[in-house]
């Protein structure tokens, strides 16, 4: 699927999640990028023999596979009985049907990267291998942060570990609000201030130029403004944890928005990414995670300002969450060699070589002590992408289980939501209709 | 009878010729038929990848007729693209196989260059340029902007014209019917056309009494190849549409929804149920098109 952002919202969630995972790369339809690099396996070669074969896997893109593979090499030169072959596939999708059909064949790679979307799935049918299991001294996870309890753990057995954490975060082309800094938005504001603030903006923008994309169908944003009224996305057991009622609330928001003129109109959603026209200038805004800040900032020239998504106001939840979930680590419970390939997890974590030779890449990494580590070299921008995710810690949802342990099937609600609402958009359906069709059609999906 | 069967079982030839056969015969069994028998398995089952098949009967194909609106959209969607696609192409084919038929200068260039689209036009990067042309402000608009139209829709992502730009995208694709029309065209026998020129036809008339008749076997075999060809369409939608299918399931082409179902869903049980309906009804269309056939295709030889 989807390289970046190149249709409408929920589509474009769906890629903005790509993305999160790193996935990226126009390419990505043609996927296979096939092995990646030579690096690991030569670390041997000086050592005892390499008595043990791994193989580890992960999807991603070439700079992330050099990064990896250093590691590994750092593994190896330490463990010199070990010898890692590489699995890496640039697209998200591409690298998902090969570990299934891989864990089909009873054959999966003994260390492979985990994502929130397919953990409950691998983890219901004991594909992996429970972490919580391994002693201390070859796999030491003390220093994880403490938000991060619940995310790769199922009935208190840890499965995998998140490597690269995020936050929601809005990015804002300032060049298209006016020069003064009173012209963009409050550090916290809320839907409503969102609301005023995108229709007072709209009308002196260029023809063409929109405030906004229309996020009605995107689930990424549903999510949080769910959470700040105290409602999760699915339910503990699995369930959809909405209804009716907010999900037409939820497009009543949209539509108000969308009379406005601040909001990009469908086609023009659909065929460009949303980073492409803020790039441009065409849009003001992008609804995006704070790892990608680099990313985004490298199309511009125009220095982007950060800023949270809205809020339910000073008495609702938070709506944001810390995100470890879409980088995980997990180990077969296939494998021959389980104890070293938790080991290797252990590494990552904690081997200063390591975290500095994964970076953030992946996202900032889940230790402070890694963090602090890396602070000083960082730019920048990245510089300015963790202390907004610091800032943000401080006050996280202690719990999403969108993004903790969602159920088998989310994709399909997602793309349920997104598809059913272009709907709306294209006005081939009514609010309440899509609502109603949604809901229902869910229910159907989760059972 | 079988003492010729005996015969022709001793013959020494046989064994040879089964040794080159060999590789096929492996593939063919290996690769097609034992898959295929999976692949019919697995449509009475409901399976993840990740836990062993279950067997659930005929379910999959009950849900694919009676619950599922997006398969009835693809289904939709794809004949559409068929029929539109396969008679306009089929005609701009044969059309432009009669203006390279008359012996212009240079023409195995312009063969060549009107083949082209076909090699390419399968391809990812066509399907991203074609994003590019029909965009909101892609090239076709701002042409049409120079005439004084405006406020034109982006054709690719709106859902009242997506499907035709992948119509005329497969229209494009005219050169392997184009270049079997030429061959076919070049066997019409020259006499036939003195005779009609004798007779008083006009071009028209030639045309329509000389050459379609005689051509009938060649329309009717890109015919049933084009069917075939454009009921499996699939890089087209799903590049252009980024894999949704969109926008609002308007490119849902029956095998990119196969392919969701499989490999973004892994409900590989409910793919491979629809993999079996689109094969039943691609053998029924087949096998009406050469009943029809009867009625309209000429054969020099048996007449």
């Amino acid at each position: 699927m989807a390289a970046r952002p190149t249709s409408v919202h929920g589509s474009s969630a769906l890629s903005r999640r790509g993305f999160l995972f790193g996935a990226g790369g126009v390419a990505a339809a043609v996927a296979l990028a096939g092995c990646g690099g030579t690096g690991a396996k030569t670390a041997t070669s000086g050592g005892g023999g390499g008595d043990i074969t791994l193989r580890a896997a992960w999807w991603g893109s070439q700079d992330r596979a050099k990064r990896t593979n250093k590691v590994f090499d750092l593994f190896t030169a330490k463990h010199s009985n070990v010898s890692i072959t590489p699995e890496s596939i640039a697209d998200f999708d591409a690298y998902w049907q090969k570990i299934a059909t891989q864990t089909a064949g009873g054959n999966p790679a003994d260390l492979y990267m985990q994502n929130y979307r397919y953990f409950l799935q691998y983890a219901s049918k004991d594909a992996m291998l429970d972490l919580s299991s391994v002693s201390k001294d070859k796999l030491d996870l003390s220093a994880l942060d403490s938000t991060l309890s619940t995310q790769g753990v199922v009935d208190g057995k840890r499965y995998a570990v998140p490597l690269g954490l995020n936050t929601e975060s809005l990015y804002i082309n300032p060049a298209t609000v006016g020069a003064k800094a009173s012209d963009l938005p409050p550090d916290s504001w809320t839907w409503d201030d969102f609301a005023d603030w995108c229709a007072e903006l709209a009308p002196s923008l260029p023809k063409g130029a929109h405030v906004s994309d229309d996020q009605g169908g995107s689930d990424i944003v549903l999510e949080p403004w769910l959470l700040q009224r105290g409602i999760q996305f699915f339910t503990r057991d699995g369930k959809l944890g909405f209804g009716t009622d907010e999900l037409m609330e939820w497009f009543d928001y949209w539509a108000k928005l969308r009379k406005t003129g601040a909001l990009s109109p469908p086609d023009q959603q659909a065929q460009a990414p949303d980073t492409q026209r803020l790039a441009q200038r065409k849009l003001t805004l992008v609804w995006s995670y704070s790892n990608l800040m680099e990313a985004d900032q490298s199309l511009t020239k125009d220095p982007l300002s950060i800023h949270t998504y809205p809020t339910g106001g000073p008495d609702a939840e938070p709506g944001h969450f810390i995100i470890g979930s879409g980088q995980m680590l997990c180990v077969s419970s296939k494998s021959d060699h389980g104890t070293e390939a938790a080991e290797i997890i252990g590494f990552i974590i904690n081997d200063e070589g390591a975290i500095k030779a994964l970076g953030i890449e992946r996202g900032l990494p889940p230790t402070q002590k890694a963090r602090d580590l890396l602070r000083p070299d960082l730019d920048e921008v990245s510089k300015t992408a963790l202390a907004y995710f610091e800032k943000q810690s401080k006050n996280a949802a202690p719990d999403s289980i969108y993004y903790a342990a969602p159920p088998a099937g989310t994709s399909e609600v997602t793309a349920l939501l997104s598809r059913t609402y272009q709907d709306v958009q294209f006005g081939k359906s009514t609010a309440k209709a899509a609502a109603a069709t949604i809901v229902k059609q869910a229910k159907g999906i989760l059972t | 009878m079988s003492r010729d069967v005996a015969q022709y079982s001793r013959h020494p030839h046989n064994r040879a010729a089964l040794l080159f056969l060999a590789p096929w015969l492996l593939g063919f069994f290996g690769l097609t038929l034992l898959p295929m028998l999976g692949s019919l398995y697995l449509s009475l089952t409901s399976y993840d990848l990740l836990t062993a098949p279950r067997w659930i009967g005929l379910h999959n194909f009950a849900q694919l007729f009676t619950a599922d609106p997006r398969y009835i959209q693809s289904i939709k969607v794809t004949v559409i693209y068929v029929f539109v696609s396969v008679p306009l192409r089929l005609v701009l084919a044969l059309a432009l196989a009669m203006v390279l038929r008359r012996g212009l200068k240079a023409i195995g260039l312009f063969r060549a260059a009107f083949y082209l689209p076909s090699l390419l036009g399968g391809s990812v990067a066509i399907a991203v340029l074609w994003r590019r042309l029909f965009a909101g402000d892609g090239l076709l608009n701002l042409a049409l902007g120079e005439f004084g139209l405006d406020g034109l829709p982006s054709w690719v992502s709106n859902p009242d014209y997506a499907v035709y730009t992948l119509v005329l995208l497969a229209v494009w694709e005219f050169g392997s019917p184009m270049i079997i029309f030429l061959a076919g065209l070049n066997q019409i026998p020259k006499d036939l056309y003195d005779a009609a020129a004798v007779d008083g036809a006009g071009r028209v008339a030639t045309f329509f009494r000389v050459t379609i008749p005689l051509l009938t076997p060649i329309i009717f075999f890109n015919l049933i190849m084009q069917v075939i060809g454009s009921f499996k369409t699939f890089t087209p939608a799903f590049v252009v549409s980024a894999g949704t299918g969109g926008p609002a399931d308007s490119t849902l082409f029956y095998t990119l929804y196969l392919y969701q179902q499989g490999f973004t869903f892994f409900h590989m049980g409910y793919a491979a149920a629809m993999a079996w309906v689109l094969l039943a009804v691609i053998a029924a269309i087949t096998a009406v098109n050469f009943l029809g056939s009867r009625y309209w295709v000429f054969y020099e030889d048996v007449a």
